[in-house]
């Protein structure tokens, strides 16, 4: 998953990527004033932007009316230190999907921004099942037939991303886009030899392969358990 | 302090003024009263004295005597006369002289006498009655008195006297009641501004004076005082909740940064470098946190005014400002700026020394972080007549117009160039302008030639 995070307080800005990087393993682009933000949240290869609301150049207000103007349905989450009953008010009828008010905890906002991807992509259970693969978004693990398989980081990211969009074809370059932050042009090469790691885990002991390839199109979770769903 | 009533002492005044002059003039209808009407009875005494001369007539018997004949003279019952000739009493109705000779013997005139209970006023004539009037050698010298009661004078003088009073006793009664009522109607518009005024509170500086309150000329003035009292007020309040705002703003981000560097240290583990690492992040965002409020008490102090005291003195301008410079020097070396010193000029202007280099540290601060590498910070001094101007410029790209006005406001971030990302903590200007404002100085940011940012302050000396 890959995540926007708009905000002027450069420690700050680096300890929410770090912790956004290090705990869920998401991909972090920063903006710390909010035209260049504002620039950046229009991208629909975010799955989430986190906006400060004070922002030099543009406020996060601002920027979210933007968004939302524009069609640009991302999920947003506000970081405010204005925890008035008010402005949270405003916060939620211009757009926003959730807030947090600073000092926050990292843990919390851990959570908030995997509850909002979920919601975001229309799975509001933390566990999420799809072709007989169950992938738990909380403690990060996988199961498939009971089995527990061990992902590396980068391979549990590619699952993430596919369970969320069950039967769809998911491109390389949209893979890359919402796995990586802006250096994802340098990884482009490392996506298949992942994919081949993954189905080869998934898929072991198993007679039905977990992860199809469309030939110059990309890549499907096969949804072959008519049961199962996210 | 002892409270007193506006409209008991308006009203005791008019009352007090109206009495005396009911006093006054009752006193003064009495006293014409009586002289009118003692007048008329002096008169009438006279004229009844007169006629009695008139009825002293020669006697019968051919011895030169005279006689009385009172026919004719009609005698009230409340009045009295007796006819002397010498010692010979002619004739009388009751007894005036109380055998008190001296009574006949006197002038022509009138005296007072109390004869029994009652008041008597008595005229007294004289006159010459002649016998055979041919030869002239009988005279008889006649004396009348003639008295009258003046009871019934006094009672008339009474009456209206009685009259009168009574009059002004209801006028001042009316008066009273009408001044009263009067002062209750003007002092209501008062009523109605304190009313309007007791409403005003932090959350509610709605203050709308009726259309009677300001429709009193003598009350235009206080609805002026008030209307804008509370409109400074309701600023002042404004500024103080926006500060209050912006200071929990900044604070709550100060305490987010320490907290989520603490919070990332215990996320995994890692090894003692990392968590050496991780530790003097954290001292360095505490020491951030501690200068932010180190800032904020300093621009509370400064705009608290010189509470304790301190008065501005004359200070060396050159040398505050050659002070900043040689502090800052190795930043500027560090960021390839260069310093041009304003050179060895003997000016002194009227702020605190130590307040004075706090300004000039911020600004040549803020010139360092404003120019880009290879440019220049040049200060220069200006003396003219009373006042000296102190130019801090730098090299750098023009600010937006709309954002000059705001540079000075407190935590203000809305150009980029002043986020936080430049490492300030957006109060330095405002700490400035607090300042030289207390010292009875302007300061202002302008943009000159399109290529560098000029900070202008003005003191007095």
């Amino acid at each position: 998953m890959r995540v926007l995070l708009v905000e002027d307080e450069i420690r700050l800005q680096e300890n929410v990527a770090t912790a956004l990087r290090d705990g869920p393993g998401f991909a972090v682009d920063c903006a710390d004033e909010g035209v260049t933000g504002s620039m950046l949240a229009l991208d629909p290869c975010y799955d989430l932007v986190i906006l400060d609301l004070m922002l030099p150049g543009m406020d996060g207000l601002a920027i979210l009316r933007k968004l939302r103007a524009r069609k640009v349905g991302t999920p947003v989450l506000i970081l405010t230190a204005r925890n008035e009953p008010g402005s949270v008010v405003e916060l939620l009828n211009a757009g926003a999907d959730d807030y947090l008010g600073k000092p926050f905890d990292l843990g919390e906002l851990i959570a908030r921004v995997k509850a909002l991807i979920r919601r975001g992509k229309g799975a509001a259970h933390p566990v999420l099942v799809v072709a007989g693969i169950e992938v738990n978004t909380l403690d990060q693990s996988v199961r498939r037939g009971g089995r527990h398989i061990d992902l590396s980081p980068m391979e549990y990211r590619i699952l993430e991303y596919l369970i969320h969009r069950p039967r769809a074809v998911v491109s390389r370059r949209e893979m890359l886009e919402h796995l990586y932050d802006y250096n994802w042009e340098h990884h482009s090469n490392v996506i298949e030899a992942h994919i081949s790691n993954l189905r080869r885990k998934l898929d072991a002991g198993c007679a039905v392969g977990s992860i199809e390839t469309l030939r110059g199109r990309g890549y499907r979770l096969l949804p072959e358990d008519p049961g199962a769903g996210g | 302090m002892k409270r007193y009533s506006l409209t008991r002492r308006v009203v005791s005044l008019v009352l007090l003024v109206q009495l005396v002059f009911a006093v006054a003039s009752t006193a003064l209808v009495y006293f014409y009263e009586r002289r009118t009407y003692f007048g008329a009875l002096d008169i009438a005494l006279r004229g009844h004295a007169d006629s009695l001369l008139g009825a002293v007539v020669e006697g019968s018997d051919n011895s030169d005597s005279v006689l009385l004949d009172a026919t004719g003279v009609e005698t009230p019952a409340n009045e009295r006369y007796e006819v002397w000739e010498k010692d010979t009493l002619l004739g009388r109705t009751g007894d005036l002289s109380q055998g008190d000779r001296t009574l006949r013997q006197g002038a022509v005139g009138f005296v007072d006498r109390h004869i029994g209970r009652r008041r008597y006023r008595i005229a007294r004539v004289r006159g010459v009655r002649t016998i055979d009037p041919l030869t002239f050698k009988v005279k008889h010298e006649l004396v009348v008195l003639y008295g009258s009661s003046t009871d019934g004078v006094w009672k008339a003088v009474r009456r209206a006297v009685r009259f009168f009073a009574l009059g002004n006793a209801l006028i001042l009664a009316s008066t009273g009641l009408i001044v009263f009522l009067l002062v209750r109607r003007s002092v209501a518009p008062l009523d109605q501004l304190a009313a309007e005024a007791s409403s005003i509170a932090a959350n509610s500086w709605r203050f709308a004076p009726s259309v009677q309150a300001r429709s009193v000329k003598e009350l235009a003035p206080l609805v002026g005082a008030l209307e804008g009292a509370i409109d400074r007020l309701e600023r002042s309040f404004g500024q103080q909740r926006v500060f209050v705002s912006d200071a929990a703003h900044e604070l709550k981000t100060s305490v987010a940064v320490v907290k989520s560097s603490i919070q990332l240290l215990g996320m995994k583990e890692r090894t003692s470098l990392e968590y050496q690492a991780g530790l003097e992040r954290c001292q360095a965002d505490c020491a951030r946190m501690e200068e932010l409020v180190h800032r904020m008490l300093t621009l509370a102090t400064v705009e608290e005014g010189d509470a304790n005291g301190r008065s501005p003195s004359a200070t060396d301008i050159a040398a505050g400002i050659d002070a900043a410079l040689t502090e800052l020097a190795t930043v500027a070396q560090l960021r390839c700026i260069q310093l041009h010193h304003p050179g060895d000029q003997l000016v002194s202007a009227s702020i605190a020394p130590d307040r004075w280099k706090t300004v000039c540290t911020e600004l040549v601060l803020n010139a360092l972080q404003h120019s880009p590498p290879g440019g220049s910070v040049r200060v220069s001094i200006v003396p003219h007549g009373s006042t000296v101007t102190i130019h801090f410029a730098n090299d750098g790209e023009p600010i937006a117009p709309d954002t000059l006005p705001h540079l000075f406001d407190r935590f203000y971030r809305g150009d980029p160039s002043r986020a936080r990302s430049t490492g300030g903590t957006g109060l330095g200007l405002a700490i400035c302008k607090a300042i030289v404002e207390q010292a009875g100085g302007h300061i202002a940011l302008q943009n000159q030639n399109g290529v560098e940012v000029v900070v202008e302050l003005r003191i007095g000396k």
